[in-house]
């Protein structure tokens, strides 16, 4: 396979790459999970930094020197812009005082406070680390509420990497860990009428992301009404309503994806931009559902840790502050009004789906994804990092002109993918 | 799981396919047959049928067009029954013998040259780390396991019934196996099923890429993860890449029918 012809200024990969080497010895792939470069989709992998030195607002460094405009924003996390000072010293204060003790702080109280405060259908708030470990919460809350084993999900939705989430024939999955999963399309309101039809009294929960973003296909939003038929159905038949706030919560509406979109799930779960890149997540919900979250066993060693929580206190008001879900939409609408006319321009079509703020985009000239791939490795190239199989994120540090050099390089880089194809 | 009805279908229609190319590599199994023209045709009760088309020294199989189960057309020299698929497998595994019912004047030719001519085979698929240091074996055992692995593929896709799960979530298109022009062979797929065709596509939806023989033969052995292998730069991918994260599934299933 060629390597596509290096731009000057890009200084390569290289200290990546021995720094991978090493790795491949002592960690099993190198970099699992997400960020890898197979799962990250660098194609060819010689156009890409493996590693970070440091990162900065909206930008990061790898280990070669490159600098790059992060459009990926630790897939979510940075909202406020990398190493925010606000969010920085809150950390920092707290962490002089006490962490991962054998209490928890004060902290804990003022961020459910807060939550409760900011998020529309929220009466409280229980805290852990990672998206998944919410997600597996509201499993066992629904359950414990209910008494019923089935959940519904959409396909193509991603919920964390717990068994119950993926699917048979992945490696580590048996039939019994997904036996209780029914799964319906998205937008497909009467496909989870039938459900119910057919499973009557059995079903504990319906779980799905507020709008639908899997890999590697355009991002749906909801049909009109679609969300408050799902509403009635699981109120009318005692379902648990889920929303997965994990991606998108904060980049729509600080009140929860759920106001955006007009319905009142019972649980909605947060992670990645609640305390901009700090560790944390948050499930929330309703009165109605706290007697079943307090029945159930669930803990880990750090969920109580309180730097993460003045993180995530101090990110909250930031975002308020800033007005941060508008900002990023406003962002994220520039930028891709901007690129779309880039591509015109060479005559190729950018087709951008999602919300602005978390936008995803692919050249439709081709079906196969090859020139979003070859956009892709020409931008990071030039300094701009995307990817072509997920959808991207704004934060709210990013600048009119990064936004303004990243429609230049975009330009570019259509001009080297048209020139290759049409 | 192994479903003994697909272990028949991969190696009637995988490895069976493999004895195409056994006369390029092996000089003694060419000569074999060097002076005939015959055809054998492989009836396996419940499973399917194939004819082994042998022309002075080169070997083509055929199966039933359009993907039927038994032959309408077209007439072999021999024919081998095989009233299960446990029992082809068993042949494969020595310990049962084929029933002639056609072609018994050919007998001597069967049980002789023949049955050499596929026992030649073994050599090819089951290396040992002192053969593979042959360039021209490591080339030829590459190339005959990758052909044997991509047509076990199908049949395992089509008729496993994990594997159909897979299957059936693959997106339309082509999938092109490129071992930098060294080796092709695709993946037609549409609604759920696939067909091993070998050659280059013209426009495949999605390409699975080899820096050379030794990467590919590195991943067909185990030895290297896939993983290792595409962030080294060895192999890759381009494309419609959600098409081979739902052949993977099936890829691991391959060496379970293969044993």
């Amino acid at each position: 396979m060629n390597d596509t012809n290096t731009p000057a200024g890009w200084k390569g990969n290289a200290a990546s790459r021995e720094l991978f080497n090493r790795a491949l010895k002592v960690i099993p792939t190198g970099i699992p999970g997400h960020q890898g470069p197979v799962e990250s989709q660098f194609i060819p992998i010689s156009s890409y930094p493996f590693y970070v030195d440091r990162a900065k607002d909206s930008y990061f460094w790898d280990l070669d020197g490159n600098r790059y405009i992060d459009y990926m924003c630790a897939y979510g996390p940075n909202v406020l812009g990398y190493n925010n000072p606000v969010v920085d010293a809150a950390v920092d204060e707290q962490r002089r005082k006490g962490d991962c003790m054998a209490l928890p702080s004060a902290r804990q109280v003022e961020l459910a406070e807060l939550l409760c405060e900011t998020i529309e259908i929220a009466d409280w708030a229980f805290f852990a680390k990672n998206g998944g470990d919410v997600t597996s919460l509201a499993v066992m809350v629904s359950r414990a509420a209910t008494g019923r084993k089935k959940i519904v999900l959409v396909r193509g939705g991603y919920h964390g990497v717990a068994p119950w989430t993926q699917k048979v024939g992945k490696a580590g999955i048996t039939p019994e860990d997904v036996a209780n999963n029914l799964y319906v399309d998205w937008n497909n309101f009467e496909q989870f009428e039938q459900l119910v039809r057919d499973n009557p009294g059995q079903i504990a929960m319906f779980i799905a992301t507020p709008y639908h973003h899997p890999v590697f296909v355009d991002n749906e939003l909801p049909a009109d009404g679609y969300w408050q038929k799902v509403q009635k159905l699981c109120n009318d038949n005692g379902i648990v309503l889920v929303v997965d706030d994990i991606r998108c919560g904060f980049r729509l509406s600080l009140e929860g994806s759920a106001h955006y979109f007009g319905f009142k799930p019972d649980l909605a779960c947060y992670c990645k931009a609640l305390a901009n890149g700090q560790s944390i997540s948050a499930l929330v919900g309703t009165n109605a559902l706290r007697n079943a979250v307090s029945d159930v066993f669930y803990t880990g060693s750090y969920w109580t840790s309180s730097a993460a929580m003045a993180g995530a206190i101090a990110t909250i008001r930031e975002l308020k502050r800033l007005d941060g879900a508008n900002l990023m939409l406003a962002k994220g609408k520039m930028l891709t009004d901007g690129m779309v006319a880039a591509a015109a321009d060479v005559g190729l079509n950018l087709k951008v789906s999602g919300v602005p703020s978390m936008f995803y985009m692919r050249i439709t000239n081709d079906d196969s994804l090859a020139m979003s791939q070859e956009f892709c490795a020409e931008t990071a190239m030039r300094g701009v990092f995307f990817v072509s199989h997920h959808n991207h994120f704004t934060n709210c540090s990013l600048t009119d002109a990064d936004i303004g050099q990243t429609i230049q390089v975009a330009h570019e880089a259509f001009k080297v993918v048209a020139a290759r194809h049409l | 799981m192994v479903d003994q009805a697909v272990k028949a279908r991969v190696h009637l229609y995988g490895l069976f396919k493999v004895l195409e190319l056994l006369p390029e590599y092996d000089g003694a199994a060419a000569a074999l047959i060097a002076d005939r023209k015959v055809t054998v045709e492989f009836r396996v009760g419940g499973v399917g049928q194939v004819r082994l088309h042998m022309d002075h020294g080169k070997v083509r199989l055929e199966r039933p067009a359009g993907g039927a189960e038994k032959f309408t057309g077209g007439s072999a020299d021999v024919v081998l029954w095989f009233p299960s698929a446990a029992h082809l497998n068993g042949m494969i595994a020595g310990t049962k013998q084929p029933i002639p019912i056609k072609g018994f004047t050919k007998l001597g030719f069967l049980s002789g040259p023949f049955t050499k001519f596929m026992g030649s085979l073994e050599k090819w698929l089951m290396p040992t780390d002192e053969l593979l240091k042959d360039p021209d074996y490591f080339a030829a055992n590459t190339r005959m396991t990758a052909y044997l692995a991509f047509h076990a593929l199908s049949e395992i896709a089509n008729f496993d019934s994990l594997a159909k799960g897979s299957a059936k979530a693959i997106p339309d298109g082509v999938i092109q196996l490129d071992v930098q022009g060294d080796l092709g062979l695709y993946l037609t797929c549409r609604g759920g099923h696939l067909e091993t065709t070998v050659g280059c596509h013209p426009s495949p939806r999605c390409v699975l890429w080899f820096d050379d023989l030794a990467a590919l033969n590195d991943l067909l052995s185990n030895r290297v993860h896939t993983y290792d292998l595409v962030a080294l730069g060895r192999m890759g991918m381009r494309g419609f890449v959600p098409m081979i994260d739902h052949l993977n599934p099936i890829l691991g299933q391959i060496a379970g029918y293969l044993k």
